[in-house]
């Protein structure tokens, strides 16, 4: 049950992450480049819960997926502060 | 959980409130309330890490920590349908 | 290598041209004059998605080098008064495509093509459906 959860926040990160793409694409707003990556790596993050609690439990994944989720964040503050004009 | 996690998670609690006082800022300047969303889901997801960096023992097992990650996705899942009906 | 691109052509693309699916959107209208397109059929013959397409079509027709109906899915249609310059900027890019696609991405910020606010265009990539 809670692996479900987590596919379900990494299949919403990656929704988020392809329509920015998508937007990006068509304007070539940066900003967007940026905050689609975060999501990506929202997603990521997500995934290796799942990773860590089903696939590889013996492996303790933590520092991994923690900092899977702080290059995330970078990413959306640097395009929040750099590329929002 | 080890200090090198603790901090990572901190770090990005606080980069998550950051962004999450972007978002509220561009929703105050008059624009989408899908900022306000977005502010709400990054301090959701900013509470679900400080949670697991507070509370102690395989947090994410727990089901209140992961009940805050699921609100901040589904808080974005939320606002973007609305922002497809709205318009 | 800019050099090699007529003086007319180069004015058009820094004037007008925001990207190279623009671009090909133009030509594309360009080489049916008679024939009108709805997003959608853009989006199939181009190979991109019809949320794209109509932003270029939208573009295209706020400079008015395409003509919009007012039916609901609008059809864009090429406006021929341009036909000979645009005959002239596909001629350069088959010929000089690498220094044409870097003319296109050299424009400074400030020159007029729609300058996008990053913010509106964060919001707006939520729509999921462009003709909204």
């Amino acid at each position: 049950m809670p692996e479900t959860i987590f596919a379900l926040c990494a299949l919403t990160s990656l929704g988020c992450a392809l329509l920015l793409l998508r937007s990006y694409r068509a304007t070539r707003a940066r900003l967007l480049l940026w905050s689609s990556i975060c999501f990506v790596g929202l997603a990521i993050n997500n995934i290796l819960v799942c990773v860590d609690f089903i696939i590889l439990p013996q492996v303790d994944l933590s520092a991994l997926r923690a900092a899977v989720a702080l290059i995330a964040i970078l990413f959306i503050n640097f395009g929040l502060i750099w590329d929002s004009k | 959980m080890t200090d090198v996690t603790h901090m990572l998670y901190s770090a990005s609690a606080m980069g998550s409130v950051t962004a999450g006082i972007f978002f509220l800022h561009f929703w105050r300047r008059g624009r989408d309330r899908l900022f306000l969303v977005f502010a709400l889901a990054f301090w959701a997801l900013a509470l679900n890490w400080i949670t697991l960096v507070a509370v102690p023992i395989a947090a994410e097992r727990h089901h209140f920590a992961y009940g805050i990650r699921l609100a901040a996705f589904a808080l974005l899942l939320a606002g973007i349908i609305d922002k497809n009906r709205r318009h | 290598m800019t050099d090699a691109i007529p003086a007319d052509v180069r004015r058009f693309i820094l004037d007008h041209i925001g990207s190279v699916e623009m671009l090909n959107v133009l030509m594309l209208l360009f080489k049916q004059p008679g024939r009108t397109w709805t997003a959608n059929e853009v989006g199939s013959e181009l190979r991109t998605n019809e949320w794209s397409a109509d932003l270029q079509l939208q573009a295209l027709a706020a400079r008015e080098l395409v003509r919009a109906s007012t039916d609901t899915p609008p059809r864009y249609q090429a406006e021929t008064r341009h036909a000979a310059q645009v005959a002239s900027v596909a001629r350069t890019y088959e010929e000089r495509r690498v220094a044409m696609i870097t003319l296109i991405y050299s424009r400074p910020d400030d020159v007029a093509a729609e300058p996008v606010d990053p913010v509106q265009a964060f919001a707006d990539a939520f729509k999921i459906r462009k003709d909204k």
